[in-house]
């Protein structure tokens, strides 16, 4: 019976927000469950961006190919923890993308019964690897005129209240921001390491401050992500002095964080873009090292070069939690200028890194190899791309790519 | 009898028996094999230069095969190679004067890269010999880490007696790319760091899969195999097309062949070293070969599931583990290792091998 208030209290009151404390209690939690990710550099890259340095973390080699596992796996465990009957009765989730395979993944590993809801039209090598891991996969078929997303998420919402399944969000969600938040807290003490050498596991008295990332530049589609990696940093140097910035990156015609950031306020792909349209009048995307205008009026016409290949990165606004932590931390946001940036990316991280990325897992190296860090440091356009003495972080966030079409 | 003469007799046969002892002693003498200790004082000097790469799992790999597999991915090693580790280790190694003097090798491959970018980071001077017709991107890197390329006609000058000639007139220190005591103890560190990763878990191996050109990798990676995991067995693995220690393990000598036609460009040499073939014979427990088309099933699967790019020559490993899995040669749910040995291959080449 208690169970019973607990999950009728569950639904009616909010859930705590995220927090600090959160992410690092997800650490703890995550440890030995999921891979603790490299650090990779590129001696022959830094020198030829200016000889700054530039750290890899390659989450495209965690467990399901992306990120998203952590994040996941993180919210299983807490259900299980928290509310044990929802556990056993099951969890769903809308997804066609890393989120699927990440929760169907975790689900199998810990016995959880899980549905998720894709589209008819999601490539199938991403369903199949869907039922693959375990999960079971419902289709849905979106009527002509329909937005298929909202169909397949109103499915999941149905399955949900008619099997008593605990809905699960790919990234507005407390627990899921804590387990992506483990990847900053790795990456910060990863490259304490890296940058300190033997001395960076305790400060001395009297030496110099421990040297860390500067900027730690993350794509961004819902804003999960950046979140939990924004209460990471708070968690390991202080809300009030942190020392490394965070940054995120979006696909061109998708970057509402961008926009929302310029403004101060959350706005959505629907409040910032008009309906599609063809016009060849359309201006040219611009370099993605101008800020958006903070007096921007809205609706203005979508890009003509809109990101086709970042499948991964198309949310449709920033959410609500996560614009809750984003909002008032991030100092930048900005949109790579076009596609052609993310697929030189992907061979710049193949050629320096020897990492399979998808277009959106490259999307943050791409924003740094356009100059995103000239920008940033106030660099006239002829200054290096990563000036001597900087350090800045990239998540290369999943490699979930088809080989032929990667090919 | 002319006394004289009688006694002329008996001193030359002396000489020639007092020369021939000599002759063997400086044979075995110029044995002097790396042992486990080399490897050691390799992973001392290595510490916070090399990577310390990860170790990575397939719970796929796994379900398909029946073992648990553990993969040293040395493609994330420092210039792409495992080669980094030996090409440091032996220039550190080197007495003040032999720094000053340079460094000299012969490579178009990794262990030109190796070479050059341990060289610069010693702030040694450092000259590849390279074939003019070297791959145009193996030049760019090994330049662009500061080494001095020596082009040469590969089909009209021999490579040694270039490199003999600049040895006199430059007086530097020739570093091979695998016959070398602490090239090999250097190479031996990945598997030495392997046995360390997996034992945090309470793990160990039952098998190491590891490729083979001249050896450098598989003899350094025996030496640690043999001290921490006596049980381990250590096998090597060719591609078809090149098997010279495949038949030199069997003969029990040195076996050479001619340049190999095969898409693992890491191991077409004609031959093993004297040094690697002595640590070979004893503790490797044998050699098997894989076909062109193994090599690049695994390229497929090491891009596709696990999000790597490995070099044909990399694949090697996998290959031959995945070949005796089929042969029922490997009991279900053995530990086994496999080594990437590198993940540098043109772009435009891994596409064209994916797509074949």
């Amino acid at each position: 019976q208690l169970e019973t208030i607990r999950t009728l209290n569950t639904y009616m009151m909010k859930p705590p927000p995220p927090t600090a404390a959160g992410v690092l209690s997800a650490a703890s939690l995550l440890a030995g469950r999921v891979v603790h990710t490299p650090i990779l550099e590129s001696t022959l890259l830094n020198s030829k961006l200016g000889g700054g340095r530039l750290l890899i973390k390659a989450e495209s080699l965690q467990t399901t190919g992306s990120f998203k596992y952590r994040g996941a796996l993180h919210r299983l465990l807490k259900l299980r923890e928290e509310v044990p009957s929802s556990a056993k009765r099951g969890v769903v989730a809308f997804s066609s993308g890393n989120f699927g395979q990440a929760l169907a993944a975790a689900a199998t590993t810990l016995g959880i019964k899980c549905v998720i809801v894709s589209p008819h039209d999601a490539p199938s090598i991403k369903l199949d690897r869907i039922a693959a891991y375990g999960a079971d996969l419902r289709i849905s078929t979106a009527p002509h005129g329909t937005n298929r997303e909202a169909v397949a998420s109103a499915m999941a919402k149905q399955f949900s209240e008619d099997e008593g399944l605990t809905l699960l969000h790919p990234f507005d969600d407390a627990h899921v921001i804590h387990g992506q938040g483990t990847i900053g807290v790795e990456f910060l003490q990863q490259a304490c390491d890296t940058l300190n050498g033997n001395e960076g596991s305790g400060q001395k008295k009297g030496k110099p401050p421990l040297r860390t990332i500067d900027s730690i530049v993350v794509p961004c589609g819902g804003g999960g992500m950046v979140a939990g990696i924004n209460l990471a940093v708070d968690a390991l140097q202080g809300e009030n002095s942190r020392m490394t910035s965070v940054m995120t990156v979006e696909p061109t015609g998708y970057d509402d964080h961008s926009r929302s950031f310029a403004a101060s306020h959350r706005l959505s792909l629907a409040e910032i873009y008009t309906a599609d349209n063809d016009d060849d009048n359309m201006p040219p995307s611009s370099h993605s090292s101008v800020s958006v205008s903070k007096t921007e009026k809205y609706p203005i016409s979508p890009p003509k070069s809109k990101s086709k290949a970042c499948d991964a990165l198309m949310a449709a606004a920033p959410g609500q939690i996560t614009w809750s932590v984003n909002g008032p931390r991030l100092s930048g946001a900005v949109a790579v200028k076009d596609d052609d940036s993310v697929y030189n990316a992907m061979k710049v991280a193949f050629d320096y890194y020897r990492l399979v990325l998808e277009p959106s897992g490259a999307l943050g190296l791409a924003a740094v190899l356009d100059g995103l860090e000239k920008s940033v440091s106030g660099n006239s356009d002829d200054g290096p791309v990563l000036p001597p003495g900087r350090v800045v972080g990239v998540i290369a966030c999943g490699g979930n790519t088809d080989l032929d079409t990667y090919a | 009898m002319p006394t004289q003469q009688a006694w002329g007799k008996k001193v030359t046969c002396l000489l020639k028996s007092y020369f021939t002892i000599i002759i063997m002693v400086s044979l075995t003498e110029a044995l002097d094999l790396p042992t486990y200790k080399d490897v050691e004082a390799a992973s001392v000097i290595l510490r916070d230069v090399a990577n310390r790469t990860p170790v990575q799992t397939s719970r796929f790999l796994d379900g398909e095969l029946g073992v648990k597999v553990f993969i040293k991915c040395e493609n994330f090693q420092r210039m792409g190679a495992f080669k980094f580790r030996g090409g440091f280790n032996a220039l550190s190694n080197l007495t003040p004067e032999e720094r000053a003097a340079g460094v000299l090798t012969y490579s178009s491959g990794n262990h030109a890269q190796a070479i050059a970018l341990s060289a610069k980071i010693l702030g040694m001077k450092a000259t590849i010999i390279m074939p003019e017709d070297a791959p145009k991107l193996k030049v760019q890197a090994t330049m662009g880490y500061g080494g001095n390329v020596l082009f040469y006609d590969r089909y009209k000058e021999d490579r040694d007696e270039v490199a003999s000639a600049l040895k006199e007139k430059t007086g530097g220190v020739l570093v091979p790319p695998y016959d070398h005591k602490h090239v090999i103890a250097g190479q031996g560190t990945s598997g030495k760091e392997l046995f360390e990763e997996i034992a945090e878990f309470g793990e160990t191996l039952d098998y190491l899969f590891v490729c083979v050109g001249g050896g450098g990798l598989i003899s350094g990676c025996a030496l640690a195999a043999d001290h921490l995991a006596p049980g381990c067995k250590v096998i090597g693995v060719e591609p078809e097309a090149g098997n010279d220690a495949q038949q030199s393990m069997e003969r029990g000598e040195i076996v050479h062949i001619d340049t190999p036609k095969t898409i693992a460009d890491g191991a077409q040499t004609q031959h093993l070293g004297k040094l690697t073939f002595g640590i070979m014979k004893e503790k490797v427990h044998k050699i098997i070969t894989v076909t062109d088309e193994e090599l690049v099933s695994c390229m497929k699967f090491f891009g596709e599931r696990m999000k790597m790019v490995v070099e044909p020559t990399g694949c090697l490993g996998l290959a031959g583990l995945k070949k005796l899995v089929r042969n029922g040669d490997i009991p279900a749910n053995s530990r086994c290792g496999v080594i990437i040995s590198g993940g540098n291959v043109d772009m435009s080449r891994y596409c064209e091998l994916l797509l074949s």
